[in-house]
């Protein structure tokens, strides 16, 4: 009897150790963070590589930093017309082993509201909320374009 | 001995006339579209940061629009920046060059706000604004499509479609040439070096 309830505990333990994905972990690397500043009330842009290095898809759920109201994440595209539009974007998906690239022409922050003593040469920080990795903190210094 | 001398001569003066006519013959790239023939394009008076600007008032330049708006802080920023580093690389000839930046957000920017905004790029650069009528009439006069999209519920704000190409006008304010939203920096210089020897 204690061979058999040492058995179904291995098998147990194998099956488990075996389901790929779910048991995984998401892990998130930001870097090449950057943060123009044009001045005046005009909003800024922000930009960087997000990887994800870990077995698990994640999703980046927001952006917040305490220099801005509001910190928005938009995809600008050119149609086949050239005509450039910019949308809003509620999340968006890392998935895992695969990376993002926020640049210019793409996917980037917005930051509106800004601190009006804000200066390039400031260095902020921007909190990123993941629904795996939980929160990522970065800082940059703030450049102008 | 004097004769293989001259043969020598007469060779390497007949390579270097041959790459001479070669470079001069070779036909030149032109990287944005031609308009054939220049199309004479209708004036405009808008407002700047320093009054009311003509576009008749730079006769005799060479004139680059684009259209956008201070709100749009990506593909707005880019063309700007592609378009100082294409006027760095005229060597004291981006003198002949006015770059006018035309915003489409009549009802957010502003002469001032432009004004602030081009700074960041180059302080020569102009920003114009007018009413929306003004901005309808210079829009579909120059062939560029913008729309104000609904605001965002939540925060009210909204963003613009608008055509992201790059129109040059020459010395009699015809229009010339187009470039895409896209057009590398040395290219559009080496278009602008072309059409400055006219």
């Amino acid at each position: 009897m204690k061979k058999i309830t040492i058995l179904v505990f291995l098998l147990i333990f194998l099956l488990t150790s075996c389901t790929p994905a779910t048991s995984g972990k998401s892990a998130i690397e930001v870097s090449n963070v950057s943060v123009h500043l044009f001045g005046g009330d005009v909003p800024a842009v922000g930009y960087m590589t997000i990887k994800n290095n870990g077995s698990v898809n994640d999703r980046l759920l927001g952006v917040m930093t305490d220099v801005a109201g509001q910190t928005m994440l938009h995809q600008s595209s050119v149609d086949a017309n050239g005509v450039a539009s910019m949308n809003m974007i509620g999340t968006l998906d890392i998935p895992a082993g695969g990376q993002v690239d926020l640049k210019p022409g793409g996917y980037h922050l917005m930051l509106m509201e800004l601190n009006p003593d804000l200066k390039a040469g400031d260095t902020i920080t921007l909190v990123l909320q993941f629904e795996q990795a939980g929160t990522v903190k970065v800082s940059t210094q703030i450049t102008k374009p | 001995m004097n004769r293989r001398f001259v043969y020598v001569i007469l060779a390497i003066i007949a390579i270097l006339v041959g790459a001479a006519l070669y470079e001069f013959m070779k036909p030149v790239t032109y990287f944005g579209t031609r308009i054939q023939p220049p199309k004479p394009m209708p004036d405009f008076t808008l407002q700047s940061a320093k009054g009311p600007v003509a576009l008749s008032s730079f006769r005799g330049k060479y004139v680059v629009m684009y259209f956008g708006y201070t709100f749009c802080p990506d593909i707005c920023p880019a063309t700007s920046a592609a378009l100082k580093a294409a006027l760095s690389q005229l060597n004291g000839q981006d003198a002949q060059v006015q770059v006018l930046f035309i915003s489409v957000d009549y009802k957010r920017d502003t002469p001032e706000r432009l004004f602030t905004y081009l700074q960041n790029f180059r302080p020569d650069f102009i920003g114009l604004v007018g009413t929306q009528a003004q901005t309808d009439q210079v829009t579909h006069d120059f062939g560029i499509f913008y729309t104000l999209n609904p605001p965002d519920p939540a925060t009210g704000a909204y963003s613009v479609d608008h055509s992201a190409n790059i129109l040059v006008l020459d010395r009699q304010g015809a229009l010339v040439t187009t470039w895409a939203y896209d057009q590398q920096p040395d290219e559009m210089a080496s278009d602008l070096r072309i059409l400055l020897r006219r």
